[in-house]
């Protein structure tokens, strides 16, 4: 706790210690404005406008930021010390190379809304996948809320709205590029996490992580088989029989709020098999597609029907026939939002997606493309898996070639997500210390790991390219990895311990039906979140707020105290009380504790959902087998420019101070960071 | 019903083919054609006399609803007569109306054979599809094709169906050929590959005044050949208007509408 304590200090004093505002650069804002008046020569200005400052200049200014997900600093370091990642290299060497500390906890949600509002969690109010709902003790969205019409008129079966439903962002802050489209800067940002929906500031988005596909929800995949699979998350099996080589099945769509009780919407899906061939035909509503065996579909566009005739959503799609003898097996992408007719805001401004989908051709709106959970759920190999994410990393990588193409000036800020999610998934073949690590997979899939890093230095040579004199270049990554070994039930433990008392111990019963309120001190949502059960915040809330310190500070040691049995390792290298480490606090929504798993240890997914488990811990022998949500330092992020950093030792809120910098704005006093240039 | 067909296409290619250089010509062309044709069988076939004094009674009904609003019995009498006088309006519209409807219907399967679909662009797939008859084996099926065009897929056969499919991509562009064989008789299906302008034919089928009547495009298949058509699922065409893509039948409308009501004067048509 002491240790943590004076890291935490030392974390804050970043912030508190940063230099102030250097009075050079007002001194030179006021020569850029004589420049203006061409008082002094081209020639003059453009060797120190960086640092200048006017109405124009600031328009004309260059800053590119390429944001990819999950680059871990000392895997980068130790690539680079062979000889490899050329483009990252040059960019240390002749610009600056530094180390990201992640927000607390190293979660993307978080980590991204922290650098783009310069806040940390306590600001901008995201700590997490999921919440909780202080009311039922159910987990709910952490980044955005969708409000049904405030007003319907009930007609027969349908419920016929007087107003819109609506999405809104539960994300606090301002994100750097409104306040540069405020000021004309032009500012184009793509996929960019906890941004959904865009605000409609003037800069173009495309929203990333956060976005829900057509269902709602993070990405749900169908599945349809005459040898189906066991559930999964993230993943819908239909049992399916083959008849006089017809397969005969619906696909599901969006729930239906125009009608009495949400009914789920689907459209009818005909397969023709030729088992000789290995070919198949899908027909679905007009139209057919040929597949061979294990071949992939483009995205094929279905329109699921809220009222006949007058109201339909479309949503995009890809088939993957995966076998047609001697089993059918067909895999169908999570239905996502058409770019070109998207019925949620996933743009901004609105028509920005069908812009760049008619000039590029349809592409992945899901926040979360790449698909795990049906690598996890066995509805795809690891194979079969790669070619699905690399499609979407292709599509990623088509806007973005055309983006850097056409950067001329202001602010373009480009996300890549593949780099985490394969870390995610295949880390099990390059550590042969993971439970799931096999070495036929190490043979195969051993070096995708590294690949993520490889293909980020391509993108950063592809944007070094794109860069002149006048462009700040940044490759910024919001946290590193590290192994998951063991998974760890926050709940179990609880309950174990006399914190949570549970009147359903059965396996995966949910704390918010199964746990006694009225005899539980303390309760886990989320992958990192501890909330106490405090009267006044929680509904049904019994620990008082002369009770909290000393039930933290117990909780805390308690915690810290926790050995793993086989290895007698700690489990926690870290827990943060939330009142020590964030600046503010949004304190009906805002975990007590946050707890920094020792590298290895990760929350299994049944107690950040909130669910009972019989055992505390167990080895993870999942595909996914790394991970980040665990103690910050153990997981540093990487950051490198052009230019050279003012220091080795970055936080995500520097990078919006350093935005704002770039194009001599002030920084407000809500962003906690300062500039590394 | 093929001699037919092949006249009326040879009448539209020689009359469209100054306008190869743009879809939007050519529809303008066709809806100036409409507007004209159809206004001359409307002049020659229907009561001329007859329309004019109908719309003569409905004004005036218009004028008493007018002018009398505050009697109601008076009111409710000329609405009535209106609506008489209306499906009598109508009524007169029925016998050029049967006058109209077959040239029209052949302008229409003209207009869509040549601006409906559009050819396949170099890259871009395509289901072939081939129907066959009650009794042909499916596995006597082959399809190959000229080397603009290449074959994807081996053939699917769909029993419940009796149908087998290829899919086939689109490799060169130019006027390409799918030859079909059924029990060894071959028969020929163009496909059209990135070329601007001219036809695209869907299907070719056999047998069956309607299924020509709809595919004039291409000459019928021969009747021992086995299969009953032979289709390509090319993308639908779609034309611009004012920013809006739209199916080429609206502009078709809304155009001959147009030159309708301004030829109608120069005509002399009462409509």
């Amino acid at each position: 706790m002491s240790a943590k304590r004076s890291n935490k200090k030392g974390r804050r004093q970043v912030a508190d210690d940063a230099p102030p505002e250097p009075g050079r650069r007002e001194a030179l804002k006021k020569l850029g404005a004589l420049g203006a008046l061409a008082l002094l020569d081209v020639g003059a200005l453009t060797s120190c406008g960086r640092r200048l400052s006017s109405p124009q200049m600031e328009r004309e200014r260059k800053l590119l930021i390429l944001g990819i997900d999950g680059l871990d600093a000392r895997i980068t370091e130790r690539m680079m010390a062979r000889g490899e990642l050329p483009n990252l290299r040059r960019l240390r060497d002749t610009g600056g190379f530094g180390s990201v500390t992640s927000t607390i906890p190293p979660q993307s949600p978080a980590a991204w809304a922290s650098l783009i509002t310069g806040r940390d969690p306590g600001g901008h109010g995201i700590f997490d996948f999921v919440h909780r709902d202080a009311e039922t003790y159910e987990t709910v969205s952490s980044g955005t809320a969708t409000a049904p019409p405030k007003y319907t008129i009930p007609v027969g079966q349908w419920q016929v709205p007087l107003s819109g439903s609506q999405v809104e962002s539960l994300r606090h802050g301002t994100a750097f590029w409104d306040r540069l489209a405020e000021r004309g800067i032009p500012c184009e940002v793509h996929r960019v996490p906890a941004n959904f929906p865009p605000t409609d500031s003037g800069a173009k988005q495309m929203a990333g992580l956060g976005v829900p596909d057509a269902r709602g929800t993070l990405g749900t995949c169908s599945y349809y088989s005459d040898v189906p699979l066991g559930p999964n998350q993230g993943l819908e099996t239909h049992s399916v029989r083959v008849a006089n080589g017809v397969v005969r099945a619906r696909l599901n769509g969006p729930r239906n709020s125009l009608r009495n009780g949400w009914p789920t919407t689907s459209v009818e899906l005909g397969v023709y098999l030729d088992g000789h061939s290995r070919v198949a035909k899908i027909a679905v509503q007009d139209q057919e597609i040929i597949l061979r065996q294990r071949e992939w579909s483009d995205w094929v566009p279905v329109r699921f029907v809220m009222v006949p005739q007058v109201k339909t959503i479309t949503g995009i799609c890809r088939f993957y026939l995966k076998e047609v003898t001697p089993n059918f097996k067909l895999y169908v992408t999570p239905v996502q939002f058409d770019p070109l007719d998207p019925a949620l805001p996933i743009a901004a401004p609105a028509g920005f997606a069908g812009e760049l989908a008619s000039r590029h051709g349809r592409f992945h709106t899901l926040g979360l493309p790449e698909d795990t959970s049906a690598l996890g759920g066995g509805a795809l190999d690891d194979d079969e898996y790669l070619h699905q994410a690399g499609l979407c990393l292709e599509e990623a990588r088509r806007i973005w070639e055309s983006a850097l193409a056409e950067f001329d000036r202001g602010l373009l800020f480009y996300y890549f997500g593949y780099t985490d999610r394969n870390q995610h998934v295949f880390w099990r073949a390059s550590d042969p210390r993971h439970p799931a690590f096999e070495p036929r997979l190490g043979r195969e899939y051993g070096g995708i790991v590294e690949d993520c890093y490889r293909l980020s230095d391509e993108l950063a040579g592809e944007a070094l390219q794109a860069s002149d004199d006048d462009t700040t270049l940044i490759v910024v990554s919001d946290h590193g990895f590290a192994p998951f070994y063991r998974k760890f039930y926050l709940n179990a433990w609880l309950a174990n311990n006399g914190y949570l008392s549970m009147r359903d111990v059965s396996e995966g019963a949910p704390i918010a039906t199964g746990a006694v309120w009225s005899e539980t001190l303390a309760y886990g949502i989320g992958l990192n979140g501890l909330y106490l059960n405090l009267a006044g915040r929680e509904s049904r809330g019994i620990v008082s707020q002369e009770q909290r310190e000393s039930l933290l500070r117990r909780l805390v040691k308690d915690l810290y105290a926790i050995r793993d049995p086989d290895t007698g390792d700690a489990v926690f290298s870290d827990v943060a009380l939330t009142d020590e480490v964030y600046s503010d606090a949004l304190p009906a929504l805002t975990p007590d504790l946050i707890l920094g798993y020792a590298p290895g240890y990760r929350s299994g997914v049944a107690s950040a959902l909130g669910r009972m488990t019989s055992e505390e811990l167990r080895d993870n022998t999942n595909k996914w087998s790394g991970d980040h949500c665990i103690d910050r330092d153990a997981v540093p992020g990487i950051v490198l420019s052009n230019r050279a950093l003012r220091r080795e030792r970055v936080s995500l809120p520097d990078i919006t101070a350093t935005a704002l910098a770039e194009f001599g704005l002030n920084r407000p006093d809500d962003v906690l960071g300062q500039s590394i240039l | 019903m093929g001699v037919v067909n092949a006249a009326i296409t040879g009448l539209f290619d020689l009359l469209l083919a100054p306008f190869g250089w743009s879809a939007w010509a050519g529809l303008v062309f066709i809806s100036l054609l409409t507007g004209a044709v159809l206004l001359t069988v409307f002049r020659y076939t229907s009561n001329q006399r007859g329309i004019r004094a109908t719309k003569d009674q409905i004004i005036s009904h218009l004028l008493e609803v007018l002018l009398y609003r505050d009697d109601v019995r008076v009111v409710l009498r000329a609405q009535a007569r209106l609506a008489r006088d209306n499906l009598r309006y109508l009524g007169h519209a029925l016998v050029p109306l049967a006058f109209m409807i077959v040239p029209v219907g052949f302008l229409l399967v003209q207009t869509d054979l040549r601006y409906g679909l559009r050819p396949l662009a170099a890259g871009e797939k395509a289901i072939v599809a081939v129907e066959l008859g009650p009794g042909v084996d499916l596995d006597e099926v082959s399809l190959s094709a000229s080397p603009g065009i290449e074959v994807e897929t081996l053939p699917l056969r769909i029993p419940t169906l009796q149908e087998v499919d290829w899919r086939v991509k689109a490799v060169a562009p130019g006027k390409q050929e799918l030859r079909i064989s059924v029990g060894g008789e071959e028969f020929v299906k163009e496909i059209r590959v990135g070329m601007s302008g001219g036809r695209v034919s869907r299907a070719r089928v056999s047998g069956g005044v309607w299924a020509q009547f709809l595919h004039p495009g291409e000459p019928p298949i021969p009747r021992d050949a086995g299969a009953k058509s032979v289709t390509v699922s090319y993308p639908s065409a779609e034309m611009e208007l004012l920013g809006w893509r739209v199916h080429w039948v609206w502009p078709w409308l809304l155009i001959s509408m147009a030159f309708g009501y301004a030829l109608k004067g120069p005509l002399r048509v009462q409509v």
